[in-house]
């Protein structure tokens, strides 16, 4: 991308100029960046510029065995890096029809949904970072980190956790994991209403993402947009209980919808649904069956998935997360595309939604937007 | 989900339910706008993606459209197979514009031409003269090991056996 | 569910009593995590390796599954590992590339290679090396040897009982076996080749490390060929094993399989069915010759002869055929085959199986004349007259006797002389019959479960225990499963009988443990307590030796034969040129795949030699 020199004109200094969002932009989750074409405060042209955080996942994955890739792939996400190894475990099982046991089906949605709140309250500090709220980041990251804890005792690592594997889980639960699991859920529970204070309730926060970003159910379907951001915008879909994976479909809870379509609803909606994942993971401790936490599979050297091709996808903190996964019946995939939610929100819609939109509304925008350059630079 | 299986066996084309909650439809190239104008009306209005399988012993690119229905909860993946040696297929901006972004990705990673995209420049990649890089052919290991001192190998510093022969 | 969202100014000030509380920040090292049952970082952290490097078999597992590429294997002659077959190879890690994903740690065999909770590394810099040759200094602080300095504080391990099992499925599929009370009442093959299923599932299991080629006495393709039976391709499997081996349907049913002794995956597990899966890939091909496009090469005018068609001289002849030269075998029986033929009992080795092995071989255009006896028929002079180089596989056919009272009654006769019998279907009536067979080899095992199936009542004398027994343990342990007694630690004394055998004698020796950890040595005195039994016949299976009597003596004398074994090298060459000698009367091991791997290396010796001569 070739740098304009700035466009002085005789009237108003400085009336339109190029601005760079990125690429190292605390504002960003990645190195990624939008060129801004602005008139004055706003917004007149949006150019994304994706390319800096392009590791070539795809191409890397055709390279290596089936179960190495496992290594490879959580780095897609880094916020929730989880939903990656389930999406491409449960693609590779499906390929190879193996049955995976309940209890390990259990752990995978205690894993996602632990990863799901983590990632909502990286995006609370986000949008404290953009909203100058510097209170908010200091404490999502600090709560994080309890649950980065838990991931720590439960896998060994914190952030990637490298602990799915086809036909299961690497480990079972350790002992006492689960009643320190519930402790922490007691922690969230009673820190919940302290962000509505802070976050939610803050007249500052509200008038600064009230109205901002608006974005209509129709749009949004339109635009290819999930997850929060589309619930956010009215529409009743998640893929959790429309096409329930896993143990979804055995465990009760709500679809919040709160159907603005802005950045505050958005944000509301990341809110609710931490509620919501709270109320998964009580049920799981108590539903969750003994039994084995995988079944055996060849080993990485022959394991051989049978020709096919598969999508397989899970409702990620941020949308329709999904693996195409194409087998030739060889060690290695023939070919792996990654369906990050993020794509279309930040490379299309981007382009016609920041439009006209004040340079102070562009980090809260892509922020509620939930903007993870990984996934689609991967 | 069947209905929409037997609906499209009906059309001439080879579907099948893939899993659960999803559906593959084989489509000639010809066709595929009028598959996916058809599936769209029909409820399938949420464009999730555009995959580009390189099967380069066929000498064939597949491109697979990812169509999600919210009304009936079912998935439809579309599937096309394109001639490697001159790849171009239409666009299906007409439907969603949204393919504009997924279309000028697979013209830079597989080389496939869009007639009716406006824009095709580069993307993700820089200054890249190569082949596209996801494509088959495109040998990244080779690659690396010219660009940097880093050398990979296969034995990890084993000898083989000794064996007379 | 819904919440308050109202606007409210002063409720964020609600999050100024946070100043008071105690920060989630740890001081660290002052403080320490406090989450974990354990102080500090969590008790399955993934930090750096540890790894037992007298445990560690050097098998290359870890680094052929990092998927960073971060592990090197590096030779240290210093390291004594444990195992028999280990290999002295250690695994270096660069802890640049490294991701700590720990899969090298479930895919390790032994289960040597664990993680440890630590996670800092520091070191201090050499202040007097130039500013830009830094990074190299630092690049190779990051890579360095585990071992076990961190083995006091284990993080993601692998505890006993659950080692390789950790994901991966390793137990074995044995293929088919008739029960006992069934197999014992005929000579049909018990064993059955696996199915597609079987072979493929049993070959999924293989690691790919090549451990057991260097068991192997040939160094076969193993790793590859099990790895084709794994992509579902006995064709491509079998190429690989001909490779190394022209017998694989024999090789597959009766070899003596040192390879599943040095099978990574038999550590914690039961090794590879190896043997049976070379069967299968054999048995999957109808003609090998078409399937794989065997050729041999142009012939070249010169002339071998190879003198007993056993499987030394069948390989002999297969590389030699295929190296350009005409190979004349000449064999005194009227089949070919040798102890393969004569010795190894149908129930283990089919004879339509044998045949298929060595009219593969012949069908090359290798020239077999039987019934001719050297020494007699032809001179051995003119043979080394008459060719360009000879080749003597005629392995070990002189019986060892029992040199015991009563030997020379009849009904007592040696292993190999019984087995013929059996194998020519002229064995007498042992309906009924007491059989003791002394001996503790497979030749033992043979007579004893073959007199079995001929419907004998069986006893093995052995001179030492079970364990002991030079024969293969699934060999002893079928024949006990058959019916088959065996007495341990009796030596025989004294055949009774008046015209034949009636009663046999043996003393029960005290065992004295063999300091250097050798099998233990039996010890017979005067108070060692005797014993008798019944017996109709009496077998000695006790061993044999090389019956060299068609060389004339001063070849005998000049190529150093001492009654056991023909000294030779690599190659099968002996002290007098154009002489070639392989099989059972040159090696220790004496077994199929020993002599078959002596009739490559000759065949490649006589190659070297005639090149030389020109």
């Amino acid at each position: 991308m070739e740098l304009r020199p700035l466009n002085v004109s005789s009237k108003s200094k400085y009336k339109t100029y190029e601005l760079f969002i990125g690429p190292n932009h605390p504002g960003i989750e990645g190195n990624f960046s939008y060129v801004l074409d602005m008139d004055g405060h706003k917004v007149a042209q949006v150019t994304p510029d994706p390319g800096l955080l392009h590791r070539g996942f795809e191409k890397l994955m055709e390279r290596r065995l089936w179960t190495q890739n496992l290594a490879l792939i959580p780095r897609i996400c880094v916020p929730e890096p989880d939903i990656n190894e389930v999406a491409y475990c449960m693609g590779v099982e499906h390929l190879a029809g193996i049955e995976v046991p309940k209890r390990a089906q259990y752990i995978r949605v205690i894993v996602l949904e632990l990863a799901r709140m983590g990632a909502f309250l990286f995006g609370f500090g986000g949008l404290g970072g953009a909203t100058g709220l510097y209170t908010a980041p200091n404490w999502a990251f600090g709560d994080r980190d309890y649950i980065l804890d838990l991931f720590e005792w439960l896998t060994g690592g914190r952030v990637y956790h490298i602990y799915q594997y086809p036909g299961g889980v690497k480990n079972d639960i350790p002992e006492g994991w689960l009643d320190k699991l519930s402790e922490l859920l007691d922690y969230f529970e009673s820190r919940l209403p302290e962000y509505d204070k802070l976050i939610f309730k803050n007249p500052i926060i509200q008038r600064r993402t009230k109205g901002v970003g608006y974005l209509s159910a129709e749009d949004a379907i339109e635009n290819g947009i999930t997850g929060p951001n589309l619930r956010a915008s009215g529409v009743k879909w998640d893929i959790r209980k429309a096409q329930p994976y896993l143990v979804y479909d055995e465990l009760d809870f709500d679809i919040p919808i709160t159907g603005d379509g802005d950045a505050f609803a958005r944000a509301l909606q990341r809110r609710y649904e931490m509620a919501e994942s709270i109320k998964i993971l009580r049920q799981c401790i108590k539903q969750i069956p003994d039994g084995p936490h995988r079944v055996k599979i060849p080993n990485p050297f022959q394991f051989r998935v049978p020709a096919g091709a598969y999508y397989s996808k899970v409702e990620s903190s941020k949308g329709e997360f999904g693996y195409y996964l194409v087998s030739n019946g060889d060690v290695k995939p023939y070919r792996v595309y990654v369906r990050g939610p993020s794509y279309s929100v930040s490379l299309f819609y981007a382009q016609k939604a920041m439009v006209g939109m004040r340079i102070e509304d562009v980090p809260v925008w892509i922020h509620t937007m939930d903007i993870c350059p990984p996934d689609f630079d991967r | 989900m069947l209905d929409f299986v037997e609906k499209l066996n009906s059309m001439g084309l080879d579907a099948k339910p893939l899993g659960k909650w999803e559906f593959e439809v084989t489509v000639p190239k010809e066709r595929v706008a009028e598959i996916l104008s058809y599936l769209k009306s029909a409820g399938f209005r949420a464009f999730m993606g555009l995959a580009c399988v390189d099967w380069i012993d066929d000498g064939e690119f597949e491109l697979v459209y990812n169509l999600q229905s919210y009304g009936e909860a079912i998935q439809a993946l579309v599937k096309t197979r394109i001639s490697r040696v001159k790849p171009i297929m239409d666009s299906m901006m007409q439907l969603w514009e949204l393919c504009q972004v997924y279309e000028r990705e697979i013209h830079e990673f597989f080389g496939v031409k869009f007639v009716g995209n406006p824009n095709l420049e580069p993307f993700f990649l820089e200054n890249w003269l190569d082949t596209p890089p996801l494509r088959k052919d495109f040998d990244t290991l080779a690659y690396s090991q010219e660009l940097f001192e880093f050398k990979e190998d296969e034995t990890h510093g084993i000898e083989t056996p000794e064996r007379i022969e | 569910m819904t919440i308050d969202a109202k606007r409210n100014g002063l409720v964020p000030i609600s999050a100024l009593k946070y100043l008071f509380k105690k920060p989630h920040t740890v001081r660290y090292p002052k403080e320490d995590l406090e989450v974990f049952p354990i102080e500090g970082n969590s008790p399955t952290y993934r930090g750096f390796h540890t790894n037992d490097l007298e445990k560690c078999i050097g098998c290359g597992n870890c680094a052929a599954v990092c998927p960073a590429s971060a592990i090197t294997m590096v030779k240290d002659e210093n390291v004594e590992p444990k195992r028999k077959f280990a290999k002295k190879y250690r695994p270096i890690i660069d802890y640049g590339r490294c991701c700590f994903c720990a899969q090298c740690v479930d895919i390790c065999p032994t289960g040597s290679l664990q993680m440890s909770r630590e996670y800092i590394h520091t070191f201090h810099p050499d202040l007097s090396i130039a500013v830009e040759e830094e990074p190299e200094t630092v690049a190779k602080n990051f890579v360095w040897r585990p071992d076990l300095t961190h083995s006091d504080n284990p993080g993601y391990v692998r505890l006993e009982g659950d080692l390789l099992n950790k994901t991966i499925d390793f137990d074995r599929t044995d293929p088919r076996v008739e029960p006992a009370n069934e197999r014992k009442l005929s000579f049909a093959k018990f064993v059955h080749t696996y199915s597609r299923e079987e072979a493929e599932r049993e070959a999924s299991r293989c690691l790919g490390c090549g451990a057991c080629v260097e068991a192997c006495p040939n160094q076969l393709h193993i790793p590859e060929y099990i790895s084709a039976i794994a992509k579902g391709d006995p064709k491509e499997s079998l190429d690989w094993v001909y490779k190394r081996n022209p017998l694989p349907l024999i090789c597959g049913e009766v070899c003596t399989h040192q390879c599943e002794e040095a099978c990574v995956v038999g550590i914690q597990g039961e090794p590879l069915a190896i043997r049976w899966l070379k069967a299968y890939s054999a048995s999957n091909v109808d003609d090998y010759r078409e399937a794989l496009n065997i050729r041999p090469a142009k012939s070249n005018g010169k002339k071998l002869a190879a003198v007993g068609a056993g499987p030394a001289s069948l390989s002999f002849g297969y590389y030699a055929k295929r190296l350009g030269y005409d190979v004349t075998i000449y064999e005194a029986e009227k089949k070919p085959g040798g102890a393969m033929m004569w010795g190894i009992p149908k129930y283990r080795l089919p004879k339509e199986e044998l045949m298929k092995d060595i009219n593969a071989i012949l069908n090359l255009g290798i020239e077999l004349r039987t019934n001719v006896r050297i020494g007699k028929d032809i001179l051995f002079g003119e043979l080394l007259k008459d060719y360009d180089a000879v080749f003597v596989g005629t392995g070990n056919s002189k019986p060892l006797t029992l040199r015991i009272e009563g030997e020379n009654l009849p009904g007592v006769m040696q292993g190999l002389t019984f087995m013929r019998l059996v194998n020519e279907e002229k064995a007498p009536d042992l309906e009924g019959k007491q059989m003791v067979v002394i001996g503790g080899g497979n030749v033992a095992m043979d007579v004893a479960r073959s007199s079995v199936r001929l419907g004998a009542d069986v006893t093995i004398v052995y001179r030492r225990r079970i364990v002991d027994m030079p024969a293969d343990p699934e060999e002893i342990r079928e024949a006990q499963e058959e019916g088959i007694r065996v007495v341990e630690a009796g030596v025989p004394l004294k055949i009774y009988g008046e015209k034949s055998v009636e009663e046999f004698e043996y003393a029960v020796a005290s065992l004295v443990p063999d300091p250097k950890g050798g099998r233990p040595r039996p010890v017979v005195d005067d108070n060692s307590p005797r014993k008798k039994i019944k017996a109709d016949y009496v077998i000695a299976a006790i061993g044999q030796h090389p019956n060299l009597d068609f060389l004339p003596e001063d070849i005998q004398k000049k190529i150093g034969f001492d009654g056991k074994r023909v000294p030779v090298d690599d190659y099968g060459r002996t002290n007098i040129k154009g002489l070639f000698f392989g099989g059972d009367l040159s090696n220790r091991r004496q077994d199929i795949i020993s002599a078959i791997g002596a009739g490559q290396r000759a065949a490649k010796g006589v190659d070297l030699y005639l090149a030389s001569q020109k």
